[in-house]
């Protein structure tokens, strides 16, 4: 009996080691196959030229470029001097959308100086600028061809609405645009020697803006 | 019942995230302003250095001239026909110095030997005229023999 318990004894150790030898190869094989490269792909994808439209309204050329948003060009082929009641004159210029992106514009106006309240103003687009009439007859007369945008608007220290309608200009689109300014036939005899300059805003906005 | 009112509130809240979100929406603009060059008024002077000339010989009429300061004006002619009451006599157009009176012209007014002053005012429009003129001609009724009353530059 006592030599089959040593015998018992000296086998015993035998599965145990063999458990031993599988686990530590199981590792090293695990850890083998951890080493393992994977192959891969990154993909990258870069985006194309990204620029933001413009929008540049210009008067005959002037007021061009970003720099000049929202600035101001005095016309001085809009004046006249010794106005007689019934007197007008006419301007004309080249509106222009030199930006890239369509717009649509309306105009609003403000006037200054004691002859405001006895000027009338008009607005046309599509048709230049005709003046004709002396200063010695007191019959000068400003006419505008196209079509009439606004007629007889009085213009006062406040801005105001002159053409309300927006107007679609497509990005490098331009047109005719006239205006007449006029010394209404009653107006006040307190008018006399009297002046008035206005400003007249397009006020672009982006498609859809 | 209770589904139903989780569903308006989503649907609320999405809507009030949609016009929140396309409330913020910028748009590019560019207020370009044009400003006018001086609009201004004529002022009207009074007509100057009035002259009386008479006509024609027996023609029983008299020229009224002036200097007039403004120009694209009319200008109308004014007889007094009691101190302080301008009667008018007539008006002539742009360019024009000078009016021939006569004495139908005055036929309201003519009395014998009577003398009346007579002024310009230049005209422009429906409302605009200058101050009448500060110097005065004056025109005396006479007795032309064949034609009645007429007139002559006084004195």
């Amino acid at each position: 009996v006592s030599r089959h318990a040593a015998a018992r004894r000296t086998a015993l150790p035998l599965p145990l080691s063999v458990t031993l030898a599988v686990t530590a190869a199981a590792v090293l094989l695990g850890s083998i196959t951890g080493t393992f490269a994977f192959w891969s792909d990154d993909g990258t994808v870069a985006s194309g030229s990204l620029r933001s439209g413009t929008l540049d309204l210009t008067f005959d050329g002037n007021l061009a470029g970003a720099g000049a948003n929202g600035g101001t060009w005095t016309n001085t082929a809009f004046a006249l001097d010794t106005m007689l009641p019934g007197e007008s004159v006419a301007a004309s210029f080249v509106l222009r959308n030199a930006g890239t992106a369509g717009l649509t514009y309306a105009v609003s106006g403000s006037a200054t100086g004691a002859l405001a309240p006895g000027l009338r103003f008009s607005v046309y687009a599509g048709g230049a600028a005709a003046n004709a009439g002396t200063a010695a007859a007191g019959n000068r007369a400003g006419t505008c061809g196209g079509a009439a945008l606004a007629t007889d608007a009085t213009l006062g220290g406040s801005a105001s609405v002159v053409v309300a309608s927006r107007r679609a200009l497509a990005a490098g689109a331009s047109e005719t645009v006239c205006l007449v300014a006029r010394l209404d036939s009653s107006a006040a005899n307190s008018l006399q020697g009297t002046t008035a300059a206005a400003t007249l805003v397009f006020d672009g906005r982006q498609v859809g803006g | 019942m209770r589904v139903g009112l989780v569903a308006v509130v989503i649907v609320l809240a999405v809507g009030v995230l949609t016009l929140s979100v396309a409330g913020s929406v910028a748009a590019f603009t560019d207020a370009a302003a044009q400003r006018s060059g001086p609009l201004n008024a004529a002022t009207l002077a009074a007509p100057t250095a009035l002259t009386c000339t008479n006509g024609a010989a027996g023609s029983g009429t008299a020229d009224i001239g002036w200097t007039p300061t403004t120009t694209g004006a009319a200008h109308r002619v004014d007889a007094e026909s009691t101190p302080g009451v301008w009667v008018s006599l007539g008006t002539v157009g742009v360019g024009v110095r000078k009016l021939q009176v006569t004495a139908a012209m005055m036929a309201s007014l003519l009395s014998l030997g009577a003398t009346y002053r007579i002024r310009v005012v230049a005209v422009a429009g429906t409302a605009w005229s200058s101050s009448p003129s500060a110097t005065t001609v004056t025109l005396q009724t006479i007795s032309l023999l064949g034609l009645g009353l007429a007139l002559a530059c006084y004195p």
